[in-house]
């Protein structure tokens, strides 16, 4: 009891006179925060208030606040399609790559092959190679194979470009993988494929879920590819795109750019907010061992 | 095939593709759905397997160089696979009486039952299924025709795909049934790894040599010019520009992240609400960049001068009695204010693998040397630092790389103008002038600027492997 009473005094010391360092982290928190803020604030005021008032005089009496920004732009910019566009690109985006990852990172962990590391190694080469070497090729390719513009041209060039890093990162994670479970396996007479489906990727979840959660957001977020690929053909603008014609178009609007870009913002943050500890395993699986 | 397709490219680009994505959905779906339909069939039919998996793909590259479209492409392969199927049901409608025959029913189904249902279902349910999906879903979304047939390929993809390539694998294991342990043992790996390969190939592999070989022709890309499109890089103003710019980049941009992630990861480490505060610097991840730069619009806005800022940094320097900025426009600054918005992103990062960098350091020996009498500066330079210089490397590395790669910030903010150009977005104005040539020479550049980095990575990479 006594001990207790006197580590919470003592802690309660140490936080008052770590004062320096709190102030020091709060002041970073705000600095942090503050764009956003500003951002969200402003995207609930009228045109008249954002162009003429700074966000921060939005608290002073009388407090005006509108939907109209977010109305306007879900209805007539064309938001809702493209957040649906969005969407439509994403999700195969998302699971082509690591449904086609999986079994060659397996093949790369536990089979044994010549040029297996040369191989590898050229694996680990793609993962830094900057996506516009490949954009003047595959455009004709696209374009002669008649899918320019389309959903599958952008599905298929993020699986290729996804590729080096799901792979790197499942094989990594497989490879970790106690190497006795695979030969107790084999022993009892499992297949390679029982070994895989049964074993190494109900076990290999977790990279799957923070791959799977990398790829979403790299997609959602992503400008360049679908600006490249789905070019001129307006109606399957994603939102990132559309948002940035909206920048550029818009010009002095920005009462709808701002509802606009918090559209765009919400899914990805409520993603990344309730799944953020395999958000960040992902990282540190992909980034240190690299 | 690349030859003639650089030769006959258009110089348009504005041309719309003419044809609706369900049929090449379908299409693609069909011819790749039959398989998986029929892969039990090919436990005891590894020839035909063989056969078949090599027509389509022999079919499927010849509709490629010929360049034919998708619909008309389309019919020779069904017809060369409904002969293929028939020939096969004929020699093997045989076996339909032995298997009603027997009472064990772990005898896999005879072929033709299994490649009716196989074909009835790629045939006729698949693109059923396609268009009664899309119907449904256009009602659903209030008669929008093709954001339902969309949302409906989505559906049959996101179920195709996995099908498929299990389908795939699972016809390759009882293809290679009859072989030799030892050749099974030999085979495998090339066929699981197969679908990746043939994807590193397709998108990466091949359009990278592609790009390097066209950035040396002409923008049809009928001659070849040597390194014309290098030297008008390397001569143009608009283009050192970026050059210059993306120095600024590297430098600026990975000091204030690597730095910046460093400090805010070791002064988080001391505090209980750790966790709440790494939270708060590593949503930005999450952003877009063109989202976060209309959120940092707000707080770069100018205002001319007599009127009141509504900027919030212009707002705090006109409080503290200072002269309003541009930060957008003003020479020499835009550039560092476009890399403090992509810093803001990118810290949260550098934190997060810095912090676990942090935490794997064994405690015991910072506290030893502080009751030696080491001064916290003294810990964090003799201790900390070089325990985490392998981690800083990694984050350095990555900072670099997407240093050289920026893109979307420059593109949303300022479109490059107000001399704040990049190499990327470069890249980009050549491709949508539709000068392939000099776009290809510019992504070569930034290939090149790229492969020290990635040698590095290698270098790395096999350390780490020799450790394993």
């Amino acid at each position: 009891m006594t001990t207790a009473t006197d580590m919470a005094g003592s802690s309660r010391r140490t936080i008052l006179s770590r004062w320096p360092l709190h102030l020091v982290i709060a002041i970073i928190l705000i600095l942090w925060i503050v764009p956003t803020i500003g951002t969200l604030v402003n995207s609930f005021r009228s045109e008249t208030a954002i162009r003429f008032e700074g966000w921060w005089t939005a608290f002073n009496p009388p407090l005006e606040f509108t939907l109209e920004n977010y109305r306007h732009v879900l209805t007539r910019q064309g938001m809702g399609d493209s957040f649906i566009n969005s969407l439509i690109l994403t999700i195969p985006a998302t699971i082509i790559p690591i449904a086609v990852a999986s079994f060659a990172a397996y093949a790369f962990a536990w089979m044994k092959f010549p040029f297996r590391n040369t191989l590898f190694v050229i694996v680990v080469g793609l993962l830094v190679v900057p996506l516009q070497m490949t954009f003047v090729p595959l455009q004709i390719l696209f374009r002669d194979s008649g899918l320019a513009g389309s959903f599958l041209a952008v599905w298929l060039a993020h699986t290729g470009f996804g590729l080096p890093f799901a792979l790197f990162l499942l094989r990594n994670y497989m490879g970790s993988l106690p190497g006795a479970v695979f030969e107790s396996a084999a022993i009892d007479g499992a297949s390679e494929m029982t070994a895989f489906f049964r074993l190494a990727l109900p076990m290999s979840v977790p990279a799957i879920a923070s791959l799977a959660i990398f790829q979403f957001l790299w997609v959602w977020n992503d400008l360049l590819v679908a600006l490249i690929f789905l070019g001129p053909n307006i109606p399957n603008h994603p939102m990132t795109v559309k948002l940035a014609s909206l920048v550029n178009s818009l010009g002095g609007e920005w009462h709808f750019l701002t509802a606009a870009a918090f559209i765009q913002m919400a899914l990805p943050v409520l993603v990344f907010l309730f799944l953020q500890r395999y958000f960040a395993s992902g990282l540190l699986a992909g980034a240190v061992k690299g | 095939m690349t030859e003639d397709t650089i030769e006959t490219m258009s110089p348009d680009t504005g041309e719309q593709p003419g044809q609706p994505e369900g049929s090449v959905g379908t299409a693609y779906l069909a011819m790749i759905g039959f398989p998986v339909g029929a892969h039990r069939w090919y436990l005891r039919h590894a020839t035909a397997g063989i056969i078949y998996v090599v027509t389509f793909a022999l079919l499927a590259l010849a509709r490629f160089v010929f360049r034919e479209r998708v619909e008309t492409g389309f019919a020779p392969i069904w017809t060369v696979a409904v002969i293929l199927v028939a020939v096969q049901l004929l020699l093997d409608a045989q076996a339909i009486p032995r298997w009603v025959r027997q009472r064990d029913r772990s005898v896999p189904l005879p072929a033709p039952l299994l490649l009716l249902l196989g074909a009835l279902a790629t045939i006729i349910l698949l693109p059923l299924l396609l268009d009664g999906l899309g119907a449904v879903l256009s009602t659903l979304f209030g008669g929008n025709t093709r954001v339902g047939r969309q949302v409906g390929t989505v559906i049959i993809t996101l179920v195709g795909v996995p099908a498929v390539l299990v389908g795939y694998i699972v016809l390759m294991e009882h293809t290679t049934w009859h072989f030799t342990e030892v050749w099974q043992r030999r085979v495998r790996p090339w066929l699981w790894l197969a679908p990746a390969l043939l994807f590193l190939y397709t998108f990466l592999v091949y359009p990278t040599y592609g790009t390097i070989r066209r950035s040396l022709y002409d923008q049809a890309g009928t001659s070849f010019i040597g390194l014309d499109n290098y030297e008008w890089f390397f001569n143009s103003p608009e283009t050192l520009t970026a050059l210059r710019n993306n120095v600024l980049w590297l430098v600026v941009f990975t000091a204030l992240t690597v730095i910046g992630g460093l400090i805010v990861a070791t002064l988080f480490d001391r505090v209980r609400y750790e966790s709440f505060a790494k939270t708060i610097v590593f949503v930005p991840m999450a952003i877009s960049f063109v989202a976060a730069s209309v959120v940092w619009r707000f707080m770069y806005v100018w205002n001319f001068p007599p009127s009141p800022q509504t900027g919030t940094i212009n707002a705090i320097i006109v409080a503290l009695g200072g002269e309003p900025i541009d930060f957008v426009r003003a020479p020499g600054l835009n550039n560092f204010a476009l890399i403090v918005v992509a810093a803001w992103v990118w810290v949260g990062f550098c934190m997060v693998i810095l912090s676990a960098g942090i935490k794997s350091i064994d405690r015991e020996l910072m506290e030893a040397a502080r009751v030696d009498g080491a001064t916290e500066w003294q810990v964090f330079r003799r201790i900390m630092l070089p325990l985490l210089a392998p981690t800083l490397a990694v984050v350095t590395t990555t900072m670099l790389i997407f240093a050289l790669k920026t893109f979307d910030i420059v593109y949303a903010m300022t479109s490059g103008n107000f001399d704040t150009n990049v190499i990327a977005l470069e890249m980009w104005n050549q491709f949508s002038f539709n000068q392939y040539g000099r776009a290809s020479a510019v992504a070569v550049v930034l290939l090149a600027a790229i492969i020290p980095v990635m040698a590095y990575n290698i270098r790395q990479f096999r350390r780490q492997e020799e450790i394993r």
